[in-house]
């Protein structure tokens, strides 16, 4: 029999989880405003995940490239017109690469003849960035004697492959952190190997900026630039730094908002479909498992509000339809593991093994499965998000904390709370989680069964020969 | 919950599975070449979106009082549709494709459909932006033609808009965009799927075997091929979120397969453990595999399906367009690894053992002379 000891752990733990969830949903659709219950403003988490273009709109620039401007290579009478063709594609890529490493995942940039097109989703002010492209800067280094004299440039920012902003504790101040390309390195280290023991000076735009005594020959491929910045003054910086990498010049012609070409009907009919599916499935899965579809169905209830808190926190996910499709995916395969780990119970039980150890076997035994089945999902997703351009970057990022969540979610949260629920209950219980000691047909290990398939294909076959 | 009872061996029956996935493919072909035959333009067989061919924008400036309401802003998206199917226009077009350009074009494929709307800028310069298709590029390879259709159709939408029929200040632009999904988007999207292809092949020889991860991939290679297949047999709009759609679904295919061939290497030890000589057949292998693992498989696509099902069939036009092209790599996906990948590794495996026994025969003289059975 039960003791009554026994159950007071499961009891605690099944009410906490059970507030957990029901907290995490009145979250999820509950705002409240500034005074009401005395609280700030808090919007439900959901409506903080960022959208892409295709839901929530932007802002659009449009550039044209500066022919006035345009580099001696490509004004020298051979082949300029492939050259600049070449060149605006190269540009096209580096203001990509730009606007994924400032958050922009879901930007995209179109080229039409001398024109090149940029939407970006609406986060982070982006007629701001806009700006700054069109105001590139270019970057010096230069041995620094003293403040009069100006010596040769001994490299330009053209080598620099990523900008970024970090924040300095010990200044308290703000400052640029430039990341070289592979070339790029080799020469910075070359630079500061003849410059060790003096100084080396940074220019922007060919003024004087700072400059720091070389110590050493910095190998690393890194430096920053540290100045009294501010957050502010070091990202436009940062984005001008990198703009000014650009082959091209670029002038800014117009630039708009953009409304969704979606919209809200989209959003609408994604929670929609988000939630009649979910309960669709928990119904399904309790009418199939059981008290087990039961623990199935908290853990997904568990799934989906991290996953839906996740995407509203990390700064990379920008939504787009694709992704709300990717989520409601991600629904139904969250349950995949623990579909698979119960038909595993029901086969040990079967077998005639006890309930609990039925379960702990049935963990045990789908484990190599599943881990096989989601390694290789992993694999798909990480290698998105290194070799994908921008938009796929952003999805494979998407599709990486789906995975690792519905991995966790699986193999733990359901454990504890199947446990948790079978505390209350003994072996002759058995029926309430949908398991039985006889397999009724062909399943397995059956022995006589499959040796009568065989035969009567064996017949099968002599007959027709 | 009722049992799978097939009697018969699922993967031996292989010959029809491998040919259904033909006759699709088949089916698309014909599709494909019916609607590039019927535009006479190869690039028409396929409903390829301005995400991928470019195309052109109007941009009419009618204020905020105009567009806010979805009613009035509907009207005048009418009234922009109708004048991109316009006949006169067509006609024009046709016309100065032959006497200016010498291209003999038809009017159906001058017309332009609209691949999507939105508004810009707020209050009286809030405009309607209508994004549609350029003349096909096999007819008209530097959007000349486009160009001149382009100046007839703002000349007719500013006709419209003129201060004649009551409107004021509406001014109307018109410009070109390329393609957003550029051809290096394109590029990466296929070298990553070819590079995760690759990765998972590796995975999957080293924890199962060689023809595991062989039908593996070419079960996965399968289900995207089904999946652009479907997409062109219903003329569904291709974009860049397609790509998309085609990474998700290899993500997800991939479980299905790896989770039959999980129970055949479980089968394959408990085999080995049984009877050490003999030969194993891997049909009943692949087939008991497949049959143990039916449950699950089922279970998941019908979980799976549930969601992305409502999505299509609430959702608007163009959210359809996205969510069918999943629903059919879904259902490639349960196909092929029921029927496919265990079907396939049986195959191979089984030329692979026999390969290995008539080396072993050939290394052990006293075999040479026996007759091989001719049965696989």
């Amino acid at each position: 029999m039960i003791k009554s000891k026994s159950i007071v752990l499961p009891i605690v733990f099944l009410a906490v989880f059970s507030i957990l969830i029901i907290l995490g949903t009145v979250f999820a659709f509950v705002s409240l405003d500034n005074g009401e219950l005395g609280v700030y403003n808090y919007n439900a988490y959901p409506t903080r995940i960022k959208l892409g273009l295709d839901l929530s709109g932007g802002a659009y620039a449009v550039y044209r490239v500066d022919r006035d401007n345009l580099p001696d290579s490509m004004t020298d009478g051979e082949n300029d017109e492939q050259e600049i063709e070449m060149a605006i594609e190269g540009t096209r890529a580096s203001l990509e690469s730009l606007l994924f490493n400032k958050g922009y995942t879901e930007a995209q940039v179109s080229v039409y003849g001398d024109t090149i097109r940029v939407e970006v989703p609406d986060v982070e002010d982006p007629e701001r960035i806009f700006e700054l492209i069109g105001r590139p800067s270019s970057l010096e280094f230069k041995e620094y004697t003293d403040a009069e004299t100006v010596n040769d440039t001994l490299m330009t920012g053209d080598e620099i492959a990523e900008t970024g902003v970090i924040y300095n504790s010990e200044t308290g101040y703000y400052e640029v952190a430039l990341k070289f390309t592979s070339a790029g390195s080799d020469k910075f280290a070359d630079i500061t190997s003849d410059l060790t023991g003096k100084y080396l000076g940074i220019y922007i735009n060919g003024e004087y900026v700072m400059h720091a005594t070389v110590s050493e020959a910095i190998t690393g491929g890194q430096c920053t630039i540290s100045g009294s910045y501010s957050y502010e003054d070091a990202y436009d910086l940062a984005v001008q730094i990198q703009a000014g990498t650009f082959p091209l010049q670029l002038i800014m012609e117009e630039s708009s908002t953009l409304t969704a070409t979606l919209g809200d009907s989209a959003i609408r009919a994604g929670v929609i479909a988000g939630l009649v599916g979910l309960a669709l499935i928990m119904i399904y899965l309790i009418a199939i498992y059981r008290l087990m579809g039961v623990a199935a169905s908290l853990a997904l209830a568990y799934y989906t509000m991290t996953y839906v808190f996740f995407l509203a926190v990390f700064p990379w996910v920008q939504l787009t339809l694709s992704g709300i499709a990717g989520i409601l995916l991600s629904i139904g395969m969250a349950v995949d593991a623990n579909v698979i780990i119960f038909e595993r119970i029901k086969e040990e039980y079967a077998k005639g093994k006890s309930m609990r150890m039925s379960v702990s076997e049935g963990f045990k035994r789908s484990l190599g499965a599943i881990i096989d089945g989601n390694v290789t999902t992993i694999i798909g997703a990480v290698v998105l998000m290194l070799v994908g351009a921008s938009t796929i970057k952003g999805f494979g990022i998407t599709l990486l904390i789906g995975i690792i969540l519905s991995l966790i979610t699986s193999l733990l949260i359901t454990r504890i709370v199947l446990k948790a629920i079978m505390a209350f209950h003994s072996e002759k219980h058995a029926s309430m989680y949908a398991l039985k000691r006889v397999v009724e047909d062909d399943d397995d290990d059956n022995v006589s069964e499959t040796e009568q398939t065989e035969v009567s294909e064996k017949n099968k076959g002599g007959v027709t020969a | 919950m009722k049992k799978f009872k097939i009697d018969r061996n699922i993967p031996k029956m292989f010959k029809i599975w491998f040919v259904i996935p033909f006759v699709i493919i088949l089916i698309a072909a014909a599709v494909f070449t019916g609607y590039a035959v019927s535009y006479k333009d190869i690039s028409k067989g396929m409903n390829i979106g301005t995400d991928f061919a470019g195309g052109s924008v109007v941009n009419v400036v009618l204020g905020e009082d105009e567009l806010s309401d979805s009613s009035k802003y509907n009207k005048h998206l009418d009234t922009i549709k109708d004048v991109l199917q316009d006949d006169e226009i067509a006609k024009q077009v046709v016309e100065i494709a032959k006497e200016k350009y010498d291209i003999t074009i038809d009017a159906s494929a001058v017309k332009a459909t609209i691949s999507y709307s939105q508004k810009s800028d707020s209050g009286a310069s809030m405009a309607l932006v209508v994004k549609y298709d350029n003349i096909s590029k096999t007819y008209d390879p530097n959007n000349e033609l486009t160009g001149e259709r382009n100046t007839l159709i703002e000349e007719k939408i500013k006709e419209i808009y003129s201060e004649e029929n009551g409107y004021k200040n509406v001014s109307v632009t018109m410009s070109n965009i390329g393609a957003t999904a550029s051809e290096s988007l394109i590029n990466t999207a296929i070298i990553s799927l070819a590079i995760s292809l690759a990765i998972i092949l590796v995975y999957v020889i080293i924890r199962f075997e060689l023809w595991s991860g062989l039908a593996a991939v070419i079960a996965l290679i399968h289900d995207v091929a089904i999946m652009v297949a479907l997409t062109i047999a219903f003329h569904i709009q291709v974009n860049s979120s397609f790509i998309a759609a085609m990474i998700t679904i290899v993500a997800y295919s991939i479980n299905n397969t790896i989770i039959i061939f999980d129970r055949v290497r479980e089968n394959n030890k408990i085999e080995k453990k049984l009877n050490t000589n003999a030969i194993i057949d891997n049909f009943e292998i692949a087939d008991k595999s497949t049959k143990q693992s039916m449950t699950r498989t089922i279970n998941t696509t019908v979980t799976t399906m549930f969601a992305i099902v409502i999505f299509a069939i609430i959702g608007t036009a163009s959210v359809r367009e996205f969510a069918l092209p999943v629903i059919f790599g879904l259902i490639a996906g349960f196909y092929s690894s029921v029927f496919i990948s265990p079907a396939l590794y049986a195959l191979m495996k089984n030329a692979g053992d026999k390969w290995k026994r008539e080396r072993a025969s050939k290394a052990t003289p006293t075999f040479v002379g026996q007759k091989k059975k001719k049965n696989a």
